[in-house]
């Protein structure tokens, strides 16, 4: 297949710097074929998803200033040709999806060959994202594990995180060639975990939960990520009629990131499937103009699939183009040889030190972000704010409240992609559940007085010490909220509007109550609408309420997806939907996602993780990271090591024959990943960089990592 | 040697360092064990220092094979900085080079076996460092479980005795170490410890039990685990051994059996180690013995076997202090080691300091050291402060310092130094004071669980707090109880109409001004109840106490709730209420416990400036002049020098009755164990004062309080009379 590949020309790879060069180049490669006369339909696009979003706007007219940072022109975008046709653009898995959507007769009668057979057949399948495939594995391993525990009860890791791991472990065995359909397939992955990790107790025991997660979701015609590509790769894309399809309907085949593809879909490519379509692949890289050859640096996703060898296999031989950059990137050195420093023995020195800030001996980590704050409110009064990344080790609670409500005192924006709290801990997602519990007492426990009283609050905008004094009063006659008579007894002071705000909601939590539920999601829709959209309307969409607002977004959709996989599954029965909906917030601390689909309201500052950073790209106009602030040298959190308690990425392939895992191979792992996030991170930084490293971290303890050192080495001491 | 002066900070081959023998000796190490016992001042820190930058630029070790393991943060530091800029200066780099304590070294092994990249973007770890609060927690819940089981009633009617769960829970931290050190199972504690300690050794193997199941480590299970994994694990300790080729350890004196295991651990030819072990200490300055498990016989041991391989290498000429300075501290091994006094003989090791041969050479004393006696406390602390005032006037680059043996004490002497604007270093790290700072976090977390009902209260609470925070007062103590009278809460919280209620006539201004502040936190607290908690409460607990740690610590503190909370599961619907309940279980046992972490302290500059401090924080510091006053004949057994044999009391010696169960030790009686007790304290006190006088450069002064020079004790005595020796007639 590598010759039939070779043979054709017109394949090729492009090579850029992570960042705006690399996801303008495929967009302008896009334009060319359309230009050039081929058809939008013609062209498969698979794209990360956030570049998808990005594309979707080009493709509507919009031009979000990443890709192109042009003024708009008169012509029409980017002088993309309309109309072209259907487009194909989308993420490698919302592809697959589709695929199986398109064609489920046909696995489904695989399915079935193989004993997957449905109790009831539910005609298409349903998709699931990780959290529903973590209630589902709760679900369906429920017998397995009674609260006593029989299986798994030795881990020490919360029930949630030993879920995940399991989902973990079956996605990284069928990414690496591995299938879960078969009969017994999975005990090649227990072989395999026993023999990467003999410290595991009980290898077996994961493998028959595992077992009965595949049979139910299979059963029940339920595809998680790992079994929609398990589903494409063995059962559709064998199927002739499919691939003849495919062919027939695709001449380019634009691939981004093609070095985060899964290790499967590369052996698919490899294996001659893409035969006859001119691939356009796109890889993170190092276009050295003093190397000849341009260095692969992606492989960002190494840990979640991804395989960077396997893909420099895939286009070794095909034309190689490098991306060329527009403005300077001063520490594309320095980011060169920390590089080389973690991913090999030697430190090369810059030959230049580029323009920098190193602080590090901060005493403690409040210390130094003290010391962090004051320059980064000079930047953001010189308007900079949004063109601002801060870099942390880890993210966790402490550290990202530590960071924000200092900048919250000097009035800068925060924009972190990382949920703090429970969901449920936030008042708006808290008051449609009160509502939930007082319209449907059958939905486990009944509303409690705190909850009540807070939805007083909310209705009627009294103060809550002078409600909380007159609560035992303020009780309806089922348990529910007061009437406006009970109301205007105790306080006379309560306005006419927020009367007919209580009179409504009491009458719609009694319609509620006398009407049968028909739908989850669409219950929070109306007590949404109730208690909140009122309210909303009439105020300013200031900062909280955009945040609460994406609370509830977040609440509807879990509500949805909860909902139509049980009645996916085969429950009709409402109560018991809502029922098992608020055991499944109470038991699994869900969390909430700050800029749940959203942009930051304002403009802010980037805090992430350094992958973050490197995965996701930056999010400012033209996509311009003028200053880098690397928090926390010190810390040995930087370094990420895969292993787990129940699983390890690695071992978890079948490929895996190396006997037992060692440390030494997995500190060999969190080198070359640190290596290849900080290069990503650093490279495209335009303006500043600023070091700051301190001697304990944000808990107080000793910091033992080495990076300060390393940048020193790097960058001469004292220099 | 002129080869090594260009790896000596401050040494370049146009001016080398010129080492003593000594030094000079211990820098030809290339290999092998090796044993270094220095006297204070003789250059630890120096010749460590050199000896990691010489390996790296002349014999080609790679700095990463090299791991220096020490007992303080700060000493761990100032390794790393030190080697780094001698090598910077070389045009080297230390990359890759690790100085750190022990328990850090062992924390980050265990992270690195057992943590993950959780998909929020944090670490997580199949085992949780929990803290000495959480682990008064489980004590508690084991011995109040115990004590309210069936088993637990037919014990106290047999005892007749009531419980005392305060005081047996101070002692059981210990015990649990004990248990550790010893290596036994919940099972095995109980036997032990027999019927006496029942509740005891309830609590412990329930402790034990809960550590195990839950994956919970505390501060002794750090080394232990790591120990427990270097032991069982080849591959591991493989890996780490080809890492680490040369370990050196700082203070070894300091280390505990599990300490000394694990360096062996690392080290051991026999278990595929290197065999490069370089071993620094003083076992004169060994002063933790008494309220740790560390014992300078590990290191006295060590360096007994080196002796006649000529691996062990006495470092004892010291050019820190003027030679009177180091006469009186010879005089003291001499009083302890050759005295009549049988069980002080092994106080110290009978190396009598030597004055430097080569190199720098001593300073000229100001004046012999002084002894003086005082009639009382107040007469001895005002003389010796203005003493000290004097000094620096008279020497405005000149260092001071007053080490004194407790904190109360420096407390107190800190007060009056700064009535006497006397110069001192500003504290680095702003203390807050737990118990009201955690008084304070659940009178909030009541306030948004019952606002009403706790309105009132909890006003009253704040309104307190504040000016307590602030160090202020009320300008009339009454002035809440009118204010309290005449305007209700919630009118000051929630002003109608945005203005406040006029303040009552008989209330004073600032007074009230107080109150309108706190009613506005309050408002502010209640309304930020929309939001998740640890979204704001560190900001507005910061707030409220007026300290940048508040933040810090109230995050912290959440933290900690949370953790016992994903344990514990709710206990109230109301989710402030549940909060509050755990907070108050968390605070129940925080009391006693520093919630703070103490940052790495740094030398302080304090040319010109007073320090003072205790003697165990002056350990590693040096100054022109010191003042050691407190050595009269005080109260209270830690307090007691020879002559006056402290004394193990009540519960003290309950706990060292359990302790010597554990450890299987033989003894004589409770008289005995008391004895023994009493001398253990006296020996480190001697060892205490040791340090503390060798701290001096140029000028020292004693001082204590007594109605007449035959009250003193006889060490306290012969230290005096050596004084007025050296003073002349």
């Amino acid at each position: 297949m590598q010759a039939s590949l070779m043979s054709d020309i017109a394949s090729r790879v492009t090579v850029g710097l992570p960042g705006p060069g690399l996801a303008r180049a495929a967009w302008e490669r896009y334009r060319e074929l359309l230009a050039s006369g081929v058809g939008s339909d013609r062209i498969l696009v698979w794209l990360s998803s956030e570049s998808r979003s990005a594309w979707v706007s080009l493709l509507k007219g919009e031009l979000p200033e990443h890709i192109a940072p042009q003024s708009r022109p008169e012509e029409p975008p980017g002088g993309l040709e309309r109309p072209t046709g259907a487009q194909r653009v989308q993420t490698p898995r919302a592809w697959i999806q589709a695929e199986l959507q398109a064609w489920w007769p046909l696995v489904d009668e695989a399915l079935d060959r193989l004993g997957f057979v449905p109790a009831r057949r539910p005609g298409e399948p349903r998709h699931v994202a990780i959290g529903m495939a973590q209630a589902l594995l709760a679900r369906f391993t429920s017998d397995l594990r009674p609260p006593g525990g029989t299986l798994l009860e030795w881990a020490r890791s919360p029930r949630n995180l030993q879920d995940v791991q399991l989902l973990d472990a079956l996605a990284r065995w069928i990414e690496h060639g591995g299938t879960a359909l078969a009969p017994g397939a999975l005990e090649g992955l227990e072989r395999c975990l026993a023999a990467g990790l003999p410290e595991l107790v009980a290898p077996g025991e994961l493998r028959v939960l595992l077992e009965h997660f595949v049979r139910g979701m299979l059963e029940h015609r339920v595809l998680d990520h790992a079994l929609a590509l398990d589903a494409f790769l063995h059962l559709l894309a064998p199927e002739p009629l499919f691939r003849q399809a495919f062919r027939a309907s695709t001449d380019h085949w634009i691939v981004e990131n093609v070095d985060d593809l899964p290790a499967c879909l590369l052996d698919w490519l490899e294996s001659g499937w893409a035969s006859g379509i001119t691939v356009h692949a796109f890889t993170s890289g190092d276009p050295d103009d003093s190397a000849p050859d341009p260095a692969f640096r992606g492989g960002l996703r190494e840990h979640l699939g991804g395989d960077l060898a396997r893909a420099a296999r895939l286009v070794s031989g095909w034309p190689v183009q490098g991306v060329t950059l527009d403005g300077a990137f001063p520490y594309l050195e320095l980011a060169r040889c920390l590089h080389a420093g973690l991913a090999g023995d030697a430190v090369p020195r810059v030959r230049q030190v580029p323009p920098l800030t190193s602080r590090m001996d901060h005493l403690s980590h409040a210390q130094m972000i003290d010391a962090v704050v004051p320059d980064v409110a000079d930047l953001a009064r010189k308007g900079e704010a949004s063109r601002i990344a801060l870099v942390v080790p880890a993210l966790d609670s402490l550290i990202i409240w530590s960071i924000r409500h200092r900048f919250e005192r000097a009035g800068i924006g925060l924009h972190v992609f990382a949920g703090t709290n429970r969901l449920t801990d936030h008042r708006p997602v808290r008051l449609l559940l009160a509502a939930a519990r007082l319209a449907h007492p059958a939905w486990g426990r009944p509303c409690g007085e705190f909850e009540r009283l807070e939805l007083l609050e909310v209705l009627t905008g009294l103060d809550p010490i002078r409600l909380s004094r007159v609560a035992a009063v303020l009780v309806g006659p089922d348990g529910g909220l007061p009437s406006r008579d009970q109301v205007l007894a105790v306080m006379p002071q309560v306005d006419l509007e927020a009367l007919s705000r209580l009179d409504r909601v009491g009458a719609w939590l009694t319609r509620r109550r006398e009407t049968p539920l028909h739908s989850l999601e669409g219950f929070f829709r109306e007590a949404f609408v109730e208690l909140e959209a009122t309210r909303l309307a009439s105020g300013a969409i200031d900062e909280p309420a955009q945040r609460g607002i994406s609370q509830i977004g977040q609440l509807l959709e879990l509500a949805r997806d909860f909902e139509r996989i049980e009645r996916h599954l085969g429950e009709t029965r409402p109560h018991l939907i809502g029922e098992r909906f608020m055991a499944h917030l109470d038991g699994n601390p869900i969390a909430e996602r700050p800029f749940f689909r959203r942009a930051p309201h304002r403009e802010a500052v980037m805090l992430a993780t350094a992958s973050q950073l490197a995965e996701r790209g930056f999010r400012a106009p033209g996509d311009r990271l003028e200053h880098l602030f690397l928090l926390d040298l010190g810390s040995e959190r930087w370094w990420k090591h895969d292993r787990r308690e129940l699983v390890h990425p690695r071992v978890c392939t079948p490929a895996w024959s190396g006997g037992p895992r060692t440390l030494e191979a997995d500190e060999a792992d969190a080198r070359v990943k640190l290596a290849r996030v900080l290069f990503a991170s650093l490279s495209r930084v335009r303006t500043h960089l600023h070091l700051h490293a301190c001697l304990t971290d944000a808990e107080g303890r000793e910091n033992l990592g080495e990076l300060p050192s390393l940048f020193e080495r790097a960058l001469v001491r004292g220099s | 040697m002129e080869s090594l002066a260009s790896v000596v900070p401050g040494g370049t081959e146009a001016s080398p360092v010129t080492l003593r023998p000594a030094q000079a000796r211990a820098l030809a190490y290339t290999g092998g064990r090796l044993a270094i016992s220095a006297v204070p001042g003789a250059g630890k820190t120096f010749i460590l220092t050199q000896l990691a930058g010489r390996l790296i630029r002349e014999v080609g070790v790679p700095p990463r094979q090299i791991l220096i393991l020490t007992y303080m943060r700060s000493a761990a530091e100032n390794f790393r900085r030190r080697i780094a800029e001698a090598l910077a200066e070389a045009g080297s780099s230390a990359y890759g080079l690790q100085a750190m304590t022990i328990h850090a070294f062992c924390l980050g092994l265990i992270k690195q076996r057992s943590t993950w990249e959780d998909p929020s973007g944090g670490d997580r770890s199949a085992w949780t460092v929990i803290t000495e609060i959480e682990q008064r927690q489980l004590l508690r819940a084991g011995l109040e479980g115990f004590l309210a089981s069936p088993a637990g009633r037919v014990w106290l009617q047999r005892q007749s005795r009531d419980p005392v769960v305060e005081d047996w829970l101070k002692e059981l931290p210990r015990l649990v170490s004990l248990a550790k050190l010893e290596q036994l199972a919940p099972e095995e504690v109980i036997q032990r410890l027999g019927q006496d300690f029942l509740p005891h050794a309830r609590a412990i193997a329930h402790y034990l039990e809960t550590q195990q199941r839950e994956g919970l480590l505390d501060y002794d299970d750090q080394v232990r685990q790591a120990i427990d994994w270097l032991e069982r694990d080849d591959a591991l300790r493989t890996r780490i051994q080809a890492r680490y080729r040369f370990v050196f350890e700082d203070e070894a004196q300091d280390s505990t059996p599990m300490q000394a295991r694990l360096v062996g651990l690392l080290t051991d030819p026999d278990r595929g180690g290197s065999g490069n072990l370089v071993r620094v200490g003083d076992s004169n300055q060994s002063i933790t013995t008494t309220f740790t498990f560390n014992d300078p016989r590990f290191f006295r041991e060590f360096c007994s076997e080196l002796e006649t391989g000529d691996r062990h290498i006495r470092m004892d000429e010291s050019s820190r202090s003027a030679p009177e300075v180091i006469d009186l501290a010879n005089d003291l091994l001499d009083f302890a080691s050759r005295g009549d006094r049988e069980p002080l003989r092994e106080t110290f090791l009978h190396v009598p300091i030597r004055k430097a041969s080569a190199g720098k050479a001593n300073p000229v004393a100001l004046q012999p050291p002084t002894w003086t006696l005082y009639r009382s406390d107040d007469e001895e602390r005002d003389t010796v402060l203005l003493a000290v005032r004097r000094f620096l006037r008279e020497h405005p680059e000149g260092t001071a310092a007053v080490l004194l043996f407790s904190n109360a004490a420096v407390a107190h002497y800190s007060r009056v130094a700064e009535t006497l604007a006397i110069p001192m270093p500003e504290d680095a790290v702003t203390t807050i004071p737990t118990a009201p700072f955690l008084d304070l976090l659940e009178t909030v977390l009541a306030l948004l669980a019952h606002p009403a009902r706790e309105a009132d209260g909890s006003f009253r609470k704040l309104c307190q707090a504040w000016l307590e925070f602030r160090g202020a007062g009320w300008q009339d103590r009454a002035s809440l109880d009118r204010a309290s009278r005449a305007i209700r809460i919630e009118d000051l919280v929630y002003p109608e109409h945005g203005h406040p209620p006029r303040r009552p006539a008989d209330v004073p201004e600032r007074d009230y001004a107080v109150m309108l502040t706190v009613a506005e936190w309050m408002r502010l607290a209640l309304e930020n109840r929309a939001r998740a908690i640890d979204d704001w409460l560190p900001t507005l607990a910061e707030s409220f106490v007026a300290t940048s740690d508040g933040a810090a610590l109230a995050a912290r503190v959440l933290g900690g709730v949370r953790r016992v909370m994903a344990r514990e599961g709710a206990l109230s619907d109301n989710p402030w209420e549940s909060l509050r309940l755990h907070l108050a279980r968390f605070a129940q046992d925080a009391v006693r416990a520093k919630l703070h972490t103490p940052e790495p302290s740094r030398k302080i500059d304090s040319r010109g400036q007073l320090r003072i401090m205790t003697m165990h924080a002056s350990k590693g510091d040096e100054f022109d002049a010191v003042w050691i006053p407190g050595l009269g004949p005080l109260k209270g057994g830690r307090h007691h020098f020879p002559g006056h044999p402290g004394q193990a009391m009540g519960q003290d010696v309950s706990r060292l009755i359990a302790e010597a169960r554990l450890a299987r030790r033989q003894v004589r009686g409770v008289e005995a164990l008391r004895e023994e007790a009493g001398w253990e304290g006296v020996r480190e006190r001697l060892r205490l004062l040791y340090v503390a006088i060798t701290r001096a450069e140029r000028a020292l002064h004693l001082s204590g309080v007594a109605p007449h020079p035959g009250a003193l004790s006889e060490t306290v005595a012969r230290i005096a009379s050596t004084c007025l020796k050296g003073e002349g007639p």
